[in-house]
């Protein structure tokens, strides 16, 4: 290390505070943010406080009461849980499907609902709703097009393939290039479309290398994406 | 669906032989205690109201990230919890596969200890929303993990991107002690194990963690706008089989106050922040070189911008004049979703 960048460390590290030589020494400048956040987090913690029962376990133990062993195991005992039993119960009950006495107590909750107040959905529940039944079948390969049921082949198309080559290899000829053209022509609509429909009352970008995220949130995007500390900008 | 635990998981037993287990003392020692459920019967003990919160142990973890297109994480964990809210968690040591710029890692960790404890791991959060969202199926092994007898379950959801676990769950205390999270094809996201599992040591010798973010629980999650006396969002339209969990508000440590909802569909939390007004200038706190980025550099126009992080995904911006965040790990349309249907 150079004895500048030394130089400005210490100064740094005495007293922080920006300093010309980070405009010409990269490694220092990496080094000063670095710095900063660790500070910026240090700054965050709060001071651990000593527990309350530390200082008298500590004159009890000095004075020999050996008493506070037996607390000691007991605290570290297992918390038992629910019975067995109770937790089934409380499952059938989860998976039961509707019964009598659901429909009567069905009955019984219709009148207290009806006089709840009403409040109106909101605007987006309408758009997406206008949106599925202007276009159900589209909507739904758009966004949900994990959960639709997969179609077996029909018979019909299993006796057509079991027609002779010579035709096979005339349909692939021809129906090749064009189902090309059809998925294509389909992709770039969707792209279209998409672009279309999503269109919410403010504006969404993506995030580019000047965007931050806020510092409140960072550690939990990390911690819930599963990175490492600085890769959430 | 990758299904070669054979190398991870330590010996596998057999069910039968699990009728009592062994669990250690403070002293070394170890005692015969009746298991709570029999492995192959019963409600498993991950269904029960979240064990991590009221069993007290300790533990040595490793855990594993694997974000697509980015750098993975490994590191060791230790964690001590007397189940009764209090707990620590601590970070040991980065693992051989993971370039870890270990300062800056540490502090992260340790400023969110609360996070770490409350949502990270897989728990169920809401046996009802669980049951609804997921369904799962013992897989008929019984398992030894950091010495404890452990019951092998595969969970998945039932809607949505396709997601799953596998997971080894203490037979005794219901305590997830091994997991494995798969995303959309099989892929692995992230893997805990535990290496060490042990009783909780004495109260005195531990430092709890001490919540920094001023966080209070509101009494009600509805009505938010009349408890706080100013104008509140709350989202009306959520991702798939997501329910409200909790609203409460907090710091964050740079003098503002945010409104905080979190979510959830029974194991994966989602959350929505909005800030509330300024309780503090920065000025007044004598911050120069820690004042957080602003969100917006256009307060007045509405736009947010989209963060991929990892597995997360995390939305932030100005809309009508809200500063709003919202984080989680569902898809960007569904957050969008729910900031739209958010405004007044």
């Amino acid at each position: 290390m150079k004895d500048d960048c030394q130089k400005h460390r210490d100064q740094w590290l005495h007293a922080p505070a920006w300093s010309e030589h980070e405009v010409v020494c990269a490694d220092c400048a990496a080094w000063t943010r670095v710095r900063v956040q660790h500070v910026a987090a240090l700054s965050a913690l709060t001071r651990p406080e000593v527990p309350e029962e530390l200082a008298l376990r500590v004159q009890a133990e000095l004075a020999g009461d050996r008493g506070r062993r037996l607390e000691r195991a007991l605290t570290s005992l297992t918390r038992p849980g629910a019975p067995a039993e109770l937790e089934e119960r409380v499952v059938e009950l989860f998976g039961q499907r509707a019964s009598e006495g659901d429909a009567t107590r069905g009955e019984q909750h219709a009148p207290a609902l009806g006089a709840l107040d009403v409040h109106a959905a909101p605007p987006v529940l309408e758009r997406l709703l206008n949106e599925e039944l202007a276009a159900a079948a589209d909507y739904r390969v758009k966004r949900f097009s994990s959960s639709l049921e997969r179609l077996s082949a029909p018979d019909a198309l299993e006796q057509r393939l079991q027609l002779g080559v010579r035709r096979r290899a005339l349909a692939r000829l021809v129906l090749a290039p064009l189902a090309t053209l059809a998925a294509a022509t389909l992709v770039v609509w969707l792209l279209v479309r998409r672009g279309a429909e999503h269109e919410y009352p403010f504006l969404v970008v993506r995030a580019t290398a000047a965007d931050r995220l806020d510092p409140l949130v960072r550690p939990l995007a990390e911690i819930l994406g599963g990175v490492p500390p600085g890769e959430a900008r | 669906m990758k299904r070669w635990w054979g190398g991870w998981w330590l010996v596998v037993l057999g069910a039968s032989a699990c009728e009592r287990i062994q669990v250690p003392t403070e002293d070394g020692q170890t005692t015969q205690q009746p298991a709570l459920t029999a492995p192959g019967g019963g409600v498993p003990g991950f269904l029960r109201a979240n064990p991590q919160l009221t069993v007290a142990h300790s533990g040595l973890r490793r855990l594993e990230f694997h974000p697509v297109g980015g750098p993975g994480l490994s590191y060791r964990e230790r964690v001590i919890t007397d189940g009764q809210g209090r707990f620590s968690i601590a970070p040991v040591d980065g693992l051989e596969s993971s370039t870890l710029d270990w300062d800056s890692f540490e502090l992260l960790q340790r400023s969110s200890e609360g996070f770490l404890f409350r949502y990270r791991d897989f728990a169920v959060r809401d046996a009802r929303r669980f049951q609804q969202n997921y369904e799962w199926r013992r897989l008929g092994q019984t398992i030894l993990v950091a010495g404890r007898a452990c019951e092998r379950f595969h969970v998945d959801r039932r809607e949505g991107p396709a997601k799953s676990f596998e997971l080894a769950v203490d037979v005794q205390t219901g305590l997830v002690l091994a997991s494995v999270e798969y995303g959309e094809g099989g892929a692995e996201v992230a893997r805990m194990t535990y290496e060490q599992f042990g009783p909780a040591p004495s109260p005195g010798s531990v430092v709890w963690h001490q919540p920094a973010n001023q966080e209070q629980v509101l009494a009600q999650a509805h009505g938010l706008s009349e408890q706080l006396g100013e104008t509140v969002l709350e989202p009306r339209l959520l991702p798939e089989g997501y329910g409200l969990s909790e609203a409460a508000t907090v710091g964050d440590g740079a003098g503002r106050r945010w409104l905080k909802l979190t979510y959830e569909d029974g194991v994966e939390p989602l959350f929505f922040f909005q800030e509330l007004e300024r309780i503090e200038t920065l000025a007044a706190l004598g911050t120069e070189w820690d004042e957080p980025a602003p969100i917006d550099p256009h307060p007045a126009e509405s736009r947010v911008v989209v963060h991929h992080v990892g597995a997360a995904t995390a939305i932030q911006g100005s809309v009508n004049g809200f500063r709003l965040i919202t984080i989680g790990k569902v898809g960007e349309a569904e957050l969008l979703d729910l900031i739209e249907s958010a405004l007044p």
